[in-house]
């Protein structure tokens, strides 16, 4: 039995330190997605937590010798969507009314251009590029995320790629970062 | 744009926000919390209570059908208008109708259901998306104007429009005439049914009174609460509701069998008189003066209306104009008005009356604003020229988070 494996056993009979040991290194990967998916830190702590308990109530459906990060990553991902699908005034936030001070007011243009493209994407489109591109998660686990298989989460993102290629003010962006 | 170009951007963007510092908080404070070992028996204990009150209601239900006015006091319509029921391009074809000015109204239903109306156009919060869906698209010409907007039921909402009465019975999703009178202003309905409404022909009030229904709006009948004029109507149960008129306050404890008088305003001249009451005992009562002097005058009573303490005075916030009370408490209360040039004030009284505090919004509104709160909920729309600004606040407006909607084509005249 492997060291996580003895964690998930462990956490799976309510032992709370296990799953804390258990889940502690997907938890930076859960708040970015969160954050880019998101916009807000606020919201991403919001969906983080809430995810957290999600997982920690539901572990015992968790099916041993699967990997954990997808399976969490989802219900991440799903948070996200609920967040943004319940509230109506959780969906017309300006940036600098959500944030948390500087980090967020002192964006470049550029960085401005992402969050203004990537919000005016669909979420499954956007949840795509943020996994593939910002999580580096191979088009296997991206797969088992978003559903589907890695043939055809490849050539969505591919898809969703293209199309923001098109997208003018995103263009412009990338090429102030390369300079 | 290439991959690796993209990546560096999201992660120019995003790398830079600071770490999530205890990603198991509430994990912790749920596993933290005391077992319920009790939750069994208390969900028993509540489904024998549920089932008593079941058996209550249906023995109620007969009682009440075997009384000689089935348990309704019912009054035979009197001069009432013919029930029609107009869908929104019928609106279109209806006789042309007196424009007025298009205003902003706000109706709260909870925290993912929410009405804004422009002009005679009606928007919804989405909640699937990011957008306010216009839900209904007012008449063709856009010379009419919603002038109150109201929740019924999760279902059911009531708006009131310079062309008749609209109703909607899909959670605001969509909407029809049902009557077509176009003197109707202030409503407030207790059901889908039975309702009151302010009607006149004078835009300034001085001819408004009450309209009954008890079919849902297709029918009205005149309802004398004996306060003429009458501004302002709520219902808060059964048995109570306040009236308001430039004269005063009037009550009904017995379902609308008596009306009483409660407060006098005194010498005005006054218009556009309005209560607000949170239950049966707490509630507040303003005027405004149509001329500087007399200024606008608030009252408050927290014993249902047998004793009113006045809290006009110096507090007052002076040279407001367009302000709507809005009650969020026993003893707190909020105004959003404008200021001379336009700018929106949000004014809040907190602590019984001792206190005003007036902050600008940051937002300018040629053709008004109004407010509307549900517990910590609060929704501002605001309209300048063809835009209106949507603003929500979830902590009882002390953060506010905005939309800027697009609003000419509903306010081109």
């Amino acid at each position: 039995m492997t060291l996580s494996e003895g964690l998930l056993e462990r956490a799976k009979g309510g032992d709370r330190l296990a799953f804390e040991g258990l889940f502690t290194p997907y938890a930076a990967d859960a708040f970015r997605l969160a954050v880019a998916m998101l916009q807000c830190r606020e919201d991403a702590e919001d969906a983080v937590q809430n995810a957290m308990l999600k997982a920690w109530r539901r572990l015992a459906t968790f099916r041993t010798g699967c990997d954990v990060r997808p399976w969490f990553l989802t219900i991440v991902a799903n948070e996200c969507r609920s967040l943004r699908r319940g509230r109506w005034w959780s969906v017309v936030r300006l940036a600098d009314l959500c944030g948390d001070g500087a980090s967020w007011r002192d964006s470049l243009p550029q960085e401005i251009d992402l969050r203004r493209a990537l919000t005016r994407l669909p979420q499954d489109q956007r949840l795509l590029l943020v996994l593939r591109y910002y999580l580096d998660l191979p088009f296997a686990e991206v797969a088992a995320i978003v559903g589907g298989s890695p043939e055809a989460a490849k050539s969505r993102t591919f898809r969703v790629l293209r199309k923001l290629r098109r997208s003018g003010e995103l263009v412009e962006a990338a090429a102030e970062v390369q300079a | 744009m290439d991959e690796r170009e993209l990546r560096q951007l999201l992660h120019s963007a995003y790398d830079r926000v600071p770490p999530l510092r205890d990603p198991f908080r509430r994990v912790r404070e749920y596993s933290d919390q005391p077992r319920a070992r009790w939750r069994p028996a208390m969900a028993a204990a509540l489904a024998c209570v549920m089932g008593l009150f079941t058996a209550a209601a249906v023995l109620l239900v007969r009682d009440v059908r075997s009384a000689p006015n089935a348990g309704i006091d019912y009054r035979p319509p009197v001069a009432a208008t013919v029930p029609v029921v107009y869908t929104p391009r019928a609106v279109a074809q209806t006789a042309s109708v007196v424009s007025e000015p298009p205003t902003p109204r706000v109706a709260v239903l909870s925290d993912q259901v929410a009405l804004v109306s422009v002009g005679d156009s009606i928007l919804r919060a989405s909640d699937t998306d990011r957008t306010w869906l216009t839900v209904y698209p007012g008449r063709q010409d856009h010379a009419g104007n919603v002038r109150d907007l109201e929740w019924v039921t999760r279902d059911v909402a009531f708006a009131t429009s310079n062309y008749g009465l609209l109703r909607s019975d899909d959670g605001g999703g969509s909407w029809r005439l049902v009557n077509a009178r176009p003197d109707l202003w202030r409503l407030d309905f207790v059901s889908s049914g039975e309702g009151y409404v302010v009607a006149g022909t004078d835009t300034q009030g001085s001819d408004w009174h009450l309209l009954r229904t008890n079919d849902g709006g297709a029918t009205f009948t005149a309802y004398s609460v004996r306060l003429q004029p009458v501004t302002w109507v709520q219902w808060v149960s059964d048995k109570h509701a306040w009236a308001a008129g430039p004269e005063g306050v009037v009550a009904t404890t017995d379902g609308g069998e008596h009306w009483q008088a409660q407060l006098a305003f005194g010498k005005g001249p006054f218009s556009d008189a309005q209560v607000g009451f949170v239950d049966t005992g707490h509630g507040f009562a303003y005027v405004r003066g149509t001329t500087s002097q007399p200024g606008p005058k608030l009252y408050q009573t927290s014993d249902g209306g047998r004793h009113w303490r006045g809290l006009a005075g110096p507090d007052m916030p002076p040279g407001l104009r367009d302000d709507q009370l809005v009650v969020t408490g026993p003893s707190s209360l909020e105004m959003v008005t404008q200021s001379a040039a336009d700018r929106v004030v949000r004014c809040t009284l907190s602590d019984a009356g001792t206190g005003w505090s007036c902050v600008p919004v940051g937002l300018t509104a040629q053709l008004g604003a109004r407010e509307a709160a549900r517990g910590p909920i609060r929704l501002l729309a605001a309209l300048r020229g063809d835009q209106v600004v949507i603003a929500a606040s979830t902590d009882g407006g002390t953060t506010w988070s905005r939309v800027e909607v697009d609003a000419s084509p509903w306010t081109r005249r």
